[in-house]
């Protein structure tokens, strides 16, 4: 039998947020609500703030609401409530400087990468961006080299493996230099090595990450804290080491560790 | 700077990654001095055959230059093929039912052979130029080429997202095929019909869905109406030598021909 | 149906070049004003989709198989004015990577495929939204009359194109041509139907043309008034009207491709009448009142053509005199029993 899940009051109570660090958070969100036209509330009531160069998870079951909270994130949904991105609120004329501060990592490459080669996609941002040849020039070797794929400007992206895919689609936002990057299950499709290689380059990154993924390994290793979402509501805020130890609350909420993962998790709570 | 030598269009088999002086070329006179050859090959009077050797052997020799491997070419002629064949195995019965007289047997006329004539060298020859434009540049290079000599920058950017994204859509189809053979047809041939057709409902909702993905994809990255997709690179002088000569040969070729058989 | 280089001649390539580059340009305009941004990514998916869809096999008679066209498939989606700007696209590729078609017939071939074929279809279903009612059986039927029509149309306009470049008369390649395309439309309006018919079952709000805002809402057994079902399409129902949309074709087909090589001898009643000397008492006044005088079409010369266009106008006719006889009586028998109609169980237990 299911586990009644607890309300959000009680696991905020019992592992509070982790403590906010210097200055003004990078992303700020306070009461987000949302509902697609026609359907139930797909967000209800969410809040919680990111200080920069902090590294986040956003775990949670499937319909939780992650993806769609993404997409909050860089104003290509608006809900009810207030989302601030470095200090701006997300609205119709600060829409777009956001956008070049947000790098949004989409699930699928294919969705990402829709121009033909890889250095016209990499160069796509920064050209939106209004900057000189040169200097775009500049931003794609750079994000190439970032993610390992120096040289491939003129390979045809349908010829790249699932990996390059994802690592040309992380460099498509690199480009543009962001201050925050939110990437959607990076880790999805990708056998070991080139998992291992994703993270490394995600470890690299010196930017405000959030990372939306059911790989709960990849989020232990690159994000000390961690959000649960469950049915459009945050219900925890804590280091990522706390939360997913808390069997109780993982089992609450449809999530599991790998049955592998270690002592600590097979310990009765 | 000098181009380097990348992919040529997607149907050369990946291995055969060839490098001649045509690839390094500058897109735009490739397309412009392929479309001059053409227009000057199915314009030119049929009787005048001399002309259609005279652009054969130019063709031939642009072949050559490029280094393209034979095999392939003629893969490529042989698409035209069956069109030719049609026509030939038509012919008799055209010229006879043309002079009232139902008898297949009779002689073909000197002027339906013409026909036959006319037709197959054009095709032939036209074949040849665009396989020719195909195997020595790449599709991004073509559609940037496209979009400098100004067809429409929106139709342009949907030729891109179309070659883009075919390779994706024939995986999921192939995919989605696999799933409904391994469930089996039913008994009749034509049962597969319907799950075919099922299987393009499909594809036309996944194709809907991705565009709206591709979209905010595109917004994410700040899209704010335009792409461009080609460069502001220069003509070298081998360019304008190519276009100017090749241009002007053509021509000639031409207005001779005309000349020849007023 | 794509003309290879060589077929035609300058004028008639350049013409066509003209006209079709003018329509294209302008289907170009009308789609951007309705999708905005949006226009670029859907349309180039959408293209891809169609020319995925053209590439699948789908058997026919024993050995050989069929491909769609398309022209009707994406405008019953996607609206004229998309299906024409992605037929373009789709024909561009063909042309400059496939060879499917000539560079110099690009014009010819746009026109036909991505302007007649696309004009037609719409205007079949636009027609026929109109006269038939309004719930997804008829709309699939009018996609297959559409699809139909857009298939044997364009390769009309085709042969008018070979005619005027001198390459082939037009009273040999006509009746050619439309005779095979009529078949080959059969399989257009099957497949097509199919795939629209399987769009429809789950997003109905992605089919551009169906209208389902309009849709007739109707009495319920109870009283109630409800709208007509979209759920799926009722199975018998579809095939009963693919059948009568196949009958139709055949009928047309035969009309038209047959009826030129009928015999000039006189039939059974002429033959007794002239025996007996009876055909003289008949007048000649008749004839004159006839719009189609011994099956000739006044101002066709060519007499296969004329019997062939003759043939198919009143198979045409004939049609839809059946059809409306037809529905007279449905509708004439269907009210009878309305006065009689149980009341269901659930509306008894209401009481």
């Amino acid at each position: 039998m299911r586990e009644k899940r607890g309300r959000p009051a009680d696991w905020l109570r019992r592992n509070p947020p982790v403590a906010a660090s210097d200055s003004s958070p990078a992303v700020e969100v306070t009461d987000l609500h949302f509902a697609y036209p026609g359907c139930r509330d797909v967000l209800r009531g969410i809040s919680f703030s990111i200080h920069p160069r902090e590294s986040v998870a956003i775990i949670g079951p499937n319909g939780a609401g992650k993806s769609t909270l993404a997409l909050h994130l860089n104003g290509l949904l608006r809900g009810d409530g207030v989302v601030r991105i470095l200090g701006l609120a997300v609205s119709d004329r600060t829409v777009r400087d956001i956008r070049t501060r947000v790098g949004l990592v989409f699930q699928d490459p294919d969705d990402q990468l829709f121009l033909t080669s890889v250095g016209q996609d990499v160069a796509f941002g920064p050209s939106n961006m209004g900057l000189s040849r040169t200097e775009i020039d500049e931003r794609v070797s750079d994000a190439l080299a970032a993610v390992g794929m120096d040289g491939s400007e003129n390979r045809l992206i349908h010829h790249l493996s699932s990996g390059e895919k994802k690592r040309v689609a992380l460099a498509t936002t690199l480009a543009m230099r962001p201050d925050v990057l939110i990437l959607d299950e990076p880790s999805a499709n990708l056998d070991p090595k080139a998992r291992r290689r994703l993270m490394q380059i995600l470890k690299s990154l010196p930017v405000t990450k959030i990372i939306i993924t059911h790989d709960l390994p990849l989020a232990y290793e690159l994000c000390p804290r961690a959000l649960l979402l469950s049915e459009g509501m945050l219900v925890a805020d804590s280091t990522t080491p706390e939360m997913l130890f808390d069997q109780r609350l993982l089992a609450a909420n449809d999530l599991e560790l790998p049955y592998a993962f270690g002592p600590q998790a097979r310990a009765e709570v | 700077m000098r181009r380097e030598a990348t992919q040529p269009a997607r149907f050369l088999p990946r291995a055969a990654v060839v490098d001649s002086a045509i690839h390094r070329l500058d897109p735009r006179v490739k397309v412009v001095a392929i479309l001059t050859l053409i227009l000057a090959i199915v314009s030119t009077p049929r009787e005048a055959a001399w002309a259609f050797v005279a652009y054969a052997a130019i063709l031939v020799l642009l072949v050559a230059i490029a280094r393209l491997p034979l095999k392939h070419v003629f893969r490529r002629l042989l698409v035209v093929l069956p069109v030719i064949v049609l026509v030939a195995v038509v012919l008799p019965l055209y010229g006879a039912m043309r002079q009232g007289n139902p008898d297949p047997t009779s002689v073909v006329a000197g002027a339906d052979l013409l026909l036959l004539w006319n037709v197959a060298a054009k095709s032939l020859l036209a074949t040849l130029s665009v396989v020719l434009l195909a195997s020595t540049t790449t599709v991004p290079d073509i559609l940037s080429a496209f979009e400098r000599l100004r067809v429409p920058a929106t139709l342009v950017l949907i030729l891109s997202f179309m070659f883009r994204y075919v390779f994706v859509l024939a995986e999921e189809a192939r995919r989605m095929h696999i799933a409904i053979e391994a469930r089996g047809y039913g008994r009749h041939r034509l049962g597969r019909i319907p799950a075919l057709a099922r299987l393009a409902g499909a594809l036309f909702l996944r194709s809907h869905n991705r565009g709206e993905r591709v979209y905010e994809a595109m917004l994410s990255r700040g899209f704010n109406g335009r792409i461009r997709v080609s460069t502001d690179s220069k003509l070298h002088l081998a360019d304008t030598l190519f276009v100017g000569s090749l241009v002007v040969v053509a021509l000639a070729i031409r207005l001779m021909a005309t000349v020849a058989w007023r | 149906m794509h003309i290879p280089d060589g077929f035609l001649d300058a004028p008639t390539a350049l013409a066509t070049g003209g006209v079709s580059a003018a329509a294209i340009t302008y289907a170009l305009r009308r789609v951007g004003r309705r999708l905005g941004d949006r226009t670029v990514p859907l349309l180039g998916l959408l293209a891809a989709f169609i020319f995925a869809a053209q590439m699948l096999n789908f058997p026919v008679a024993a050995g050989t198989s069929g491909h769609v066209l398309g022209a009707a498939l994406a405008c019953a989606l996607v609206g004229p004015w998309a299906a024409c700007v992605i037929m373009t696209a789709v024909l561009l590729v063909q042309a400059f990577g496939m060879a499917d078609g000539g560079i110099s017939a690009l014009g010819a071939n746009a026109l036909n495929m991505a302007v007649i074929g696309v004009l037609v279809a719409y205007a079949s279903l636009w027609l026929l939204g109109r006269v038939l009612p309004k719930n997804s059986t008829s709309y699939l039927l009018s996609v297959a009359v559409a699809s139909w029509a857009s298939v044997v149309v364009a390769s009309a306009a085709a042969s008018a194109e070979l005619a005027a470049s001198g390459t082939v008369d037009l009273g040999i390649a006509l009746p050619a041509m439309l005779s095979v395309h009529m078949v080959i439309g059969l399989g257009e309006a099957l497949i097509t139907t199919i795939i629209v018919a399987s769009v429809l079952a789950a997003r109905p709000d992605l089919v551009r043309t169906f209208d389902w805002a309009r849709l007739v809402t109707t009495r319920g057994r109870d009283g109630a008034t409800e709208p007509v079902g979209l759920g799926s399409v009722p199975k018998p129902r579809l095939r009963f009207w693919s059948f009568i949309a196949t009958g139709l074709v055949i009928a047309a087909a035969l009309a038209v491709f047959l009826s030129p090589f009928a015999s000039p001898s006189p039939d059974g009643l002429e033959r007794v009448a002239t025996d007996t000397g009876f055909s003289s008492a008949s007048t000649d006044q008749g004839w004159r009142l006839s719009p189609l005088p011994d099956y000739r079409l006044p101002g066709i010369d060519s007499e296969g053509v004329s019997t062939a266009v003759a043939g198919l106008i009143g198979t045409t006719f004939m049609f839809a005199l059946v059809f409306a006889l037809g529905r007279w009586l449905g509708n004439r028998w269907g009210k009878g029993k309305a006065g009689s109609r149980r009341t269901p169980t659930s509306a008894r237990q209401a009481e």
